[in-house]
């Protein structure tokens, strides 16, 4: 029952944020400065798990691919196939679910218990849609570029790392990696990401927004965020896979 | 001038405010007293608007408020100032951006006269200097201060203060009372001050109004303050008088 309230409430919530917009400049200066915060300042963890993590898929891919019929390319083409079907697009937002996400409902919980959100009420300004349009909007434009980043990086990166380590050579990869290229799943991918940053922003948001009490409290529906809009994104995940296939 | 007629609020079954009825009248300091949990906050944030009250209405001149949702009430807004027990300025802010962000909501002044307007209120509470520092490097006194200016910057017609002395030492609550007072009786607004400083109302409060356990108890002025003979008031009155 309070599941079906939660949910309710979330709904109204974003609605309340879509509300046609009074004050668009405003709105516009905050969303510029989030796209910083958001993009920016993503940028070095997705830079260093996405280097890491295409090293590691093409060491794993080539060690599994140790019978002599499989072709040395097809490392390339199965790592290429990981990154931009899951790992970019879905493991990159679980990652950013946790800094985006949890930054943003602590930084919303912190003003609801320092009444900065009442100030907002009292001054006539619909803040939620004043704290969360603007990082929603930046969410939505920056988080398909960090994706994007992570699989030219993580691609660079399983290039290199699988030369290092002798698991692949560099032209087997990049022919492995151009070959049977289907456009569309950047299209999969891409749409995957847009639905992810709006969870990820849109509950966290809520979250924080709907906090309680104290500094212990901010703590803990950060904490909260990161878990619904993990688990929210691996089952839209499922739900759009089975979509596209 | 702002009138509740019949506020009750409960919690639960928990009454918080029990059948308030009072005209807090305009270009007067009005204070409102009690103990801790006897309602004074939650009296404020449901004239606020920020909470419903469980049943009865209020005024702000004749307009009702009934809840957040209320025709009227975002007019009402942009004439309210209010300050907050821990000040609330935007963390993100400078000085001069919190004590802007009013007029860039609402004002049709030019972004020069704007400019002027927010240096005049942070001159006012004596913050000059300090327009470009964020809330993180002010003072207790300081913040108060900024979010004052912040609160009188639309020139408002009302004016809520809770708690503004919380936390700081004698004379820097002395400068905040006498800032809310001349304020007040500058701009001529209708002033709501919440607190339990009994200097504070010896010293600025025009009417006081005493809550006991969400009750309207008693209400004058300091002289009558001194006369009455409410069991409840005397003993307050010996407790918070420093």
């Amino acid at each position: 029952m309070n599941g079906i309230y939660a949910l309710g409430q979330y709904f109204l919530f974003v609605a309340e944020i879509f509300k046609t917009p009074k004050h668009i400049k405003l709105l516009r200066k905050i969303t510029v400065q989030s796209l910083f915060s958001i993009g920016i300042e993503s940028i070095p963890i997705v830079f260093a798990v996405s280097i890491f993590m295409g090293g590691i898929i093409t060491i794993q891919t080539a060690n599994g691919f140790s019978n002599p019929l499989i072709p040395l390319y097809a490392v390339g083409f199965a790592a290429r196939e990981s990154i931009i079907l899951e790992f970019s697009p879905t493991i990159i937002c679980l990652i950013l679910a946790g800094k985006v996400g949890s930054n943003i409902a602590s930084e919303i919980g912190t003003m609801r218990i320092t009444d900065q959100i009442d100030v907002l009420d009292v001054m006539g300004v619909n803040s939620k849609q004043f704290l969360l349009l603007p990082k929603i909007a930046a969410s939505l434009l920056v988080f398909p570029f960090l994706v994007g980043f992570s699989m030219v990086t993580a691609l660079t990166g399983g290039y290199v790392i699988g030369i290092i380590s002798g698991a692949v050579t560099g032209y087997e990869f990049i022919y492995g990696a151009q070959s049977f290229f289907k456009p569309w799943t950047l299209y999969y991918s891409f749409t995957k990401v847009i639905v992810f940053a709006f969870l990820i922003s849109s509950v966290s948001g809520y979250f924080g927004y709907h906090m309680k009490g104290g500094a212990l409290e901010v703590g803990k529906s950060s904490t909260k965020s990161v878990v619904y809009a993990n688990v929210l994104i691996l089952l839209m995940d499922l739900v759009l896979t089975k979509l596209f296939f | 001038m702002i009138r509740a007629e019949h506020i009750f609020k409960s919690y639960l079954s928990q009454s918080v405010i029990d059948d308030f009825s009072y005209t807090f009248k305009s270009g007067q300091l009005n204070t409102v007293i009690g103990a801790s949990g006897s309602g004074k906050t939650t009296l404020l944030r449901i004239l606020l608007a920020l909470e419903p009250p469980s049943a009865g209405k209020f005024y702000y001149d004749n307009q009702e408020i009934q809840d957040s949702e209320s025709q009227g009430l975002n007019n009402i807004r942009q004439q309210t100032g209010v300050l907050f027990q821990g000040s609330a300025l935007f963390d993100a802010m400078t000085v001069y951006q919190n004590v802007r962000f009013p007029l860039d909501l609402y004002s049709a002044l030019s972004e020069q006269d704007k400019h002027q307007r927010t240096l005049e209120c942070i001159a006012r509470v004596m913050l000059d200097g300090n327009e470009q520092r964020l809330p993180s490097e002010l003072s207790g006194g300081m913040k108060k201060r900024a979010a004052l200016a912040r609160a009188i910057v639309n020139k408002p017609l009302y004016l809520f203060c809770d708690e503004p002395n919380s936390g700081l030492d004698p004379i820097t609550s002395a400068g905040i009372d006498e800032l809310i007072a001349g304020i007040t009786h500058e701009l001529q607004t209708t002033t709501l001050l919440v607190t339990h400083d009994m200097n504070t109302v010896y010293s600025v409060a025009d009417d006081i109004i005493f809550l006991h356990k969400g009750k309207l108890a008693w209400s004058g002025n300091s002289t009558g303050l001194e006369q009455q003979n409410l069991p409840e008031l005397q003993k307050f009155i010996k407790i918070y008088k420093r």
